[in-house]
């Protein structure tokens, strides 16, 4: 009965450590990943009137393609 | 106003541009926001924000005219033009849009030591009736060119015993 047991458990380890190993070599989906560093930008005083434009940058450190769906402005 | 890269290969970069208008907000501190919606599962929704002073290149003491009055009576009303402190302009020229029921005046004043102009806009109307007109200042500023000041005269017939005012 003991040896039984002893069998069941290594049994067991060996199938839990090949399960490791088999997720371990499967690659995560690929995924996008969006970075915008500076989300907040402050312009020096502007006359009245003045038209402010200013380009954030987006870099995309994932590995799949960033889509940027749309921009909403409040 | 808001234009963006739509699409961004892994590794790769984009912009997003945001424009802000400034009309409006002279003398305040202007903040105005976005949200960028991607396919980024962990960043779905990005805000930005874009904030600074906006300082006021013109002072309009009443920004608009209202004359408002029976028939026959002396209608006027004084505007304070004053320019920013850092940005001086003087006033080469004045118009009325339409000018058939209004007159005006401009000189040039002194306020809190600094030269400024004061509108002095009288209703020239004697029939009863509304109306609206625009008086446009022309000024020498690359900033401000041109001011615009609204001008609305409502004028009754002079109230007689047992009637009612007439507009």
């Amino acid at each position: 009965m003991k040896r039984l047991i002893m069998l069941s458990g290594i049994v067991l380890l060996l199938l839990s450590a090949g399960t490791g190993a088999f997720a371990a070599d499967v690659p995560d989906a690929a995924v996008p990943t969006a970075v915008i560093e500076d989300r907040t930008f402050t312009f020096d005083p502007v006359p009245e009137g003045t038209e402010v434009v200013h380009e954030f940058t987006v870099r995309n450190t994932g590995t799949a393609e960033l889509r940027v769906e749309q921009v909403k402005t409040g | 106003m808001a234009s963006f890269t739509r699409s961004i290969p892994a590794g790769g970069e984009g912009t997003v541009s945001i424009k802000v208008y400034t009309k409006h907000y002279g003398g305040q501190h202007l903040t105005k926001t976005a949200s960028v919606y991607t396919n980024d599962p962990a960043n779905k929704i990005i805000p930005l924000t874009i904030t600074g002073q906006v300082e006021r290149v013109v002072s309009v003491m009443p920004n608009h005219v209202r004359l408002s009055g029976t028939v026959g009576m002396e209608l006027k009303q004084v505007v304070r033009i004053v320019p920013g402190e850092k940005y001086p302009f003087a006033i080469t020229g004045v118009r009325a849009n339409q000018g058939k029921d209004i007159s005006f005046d401009l000189e040039e004043i002194s306020h809190n030591g600094r030269p400024a102009y004061q509108l002095t806009v009288t209703n020239i109307r004697q029939t009863p009736g509304t109306y609206i007109d625009f008086i446009y200042l022309k000024t020498d500023s690359t900033i401000n060119p041109d001011i615009k000041i609204r001008v609305q005269g409502t004028l009754v017939s002079p109230v007689l015993p047992n009637q009612e005012p007439v507009l």
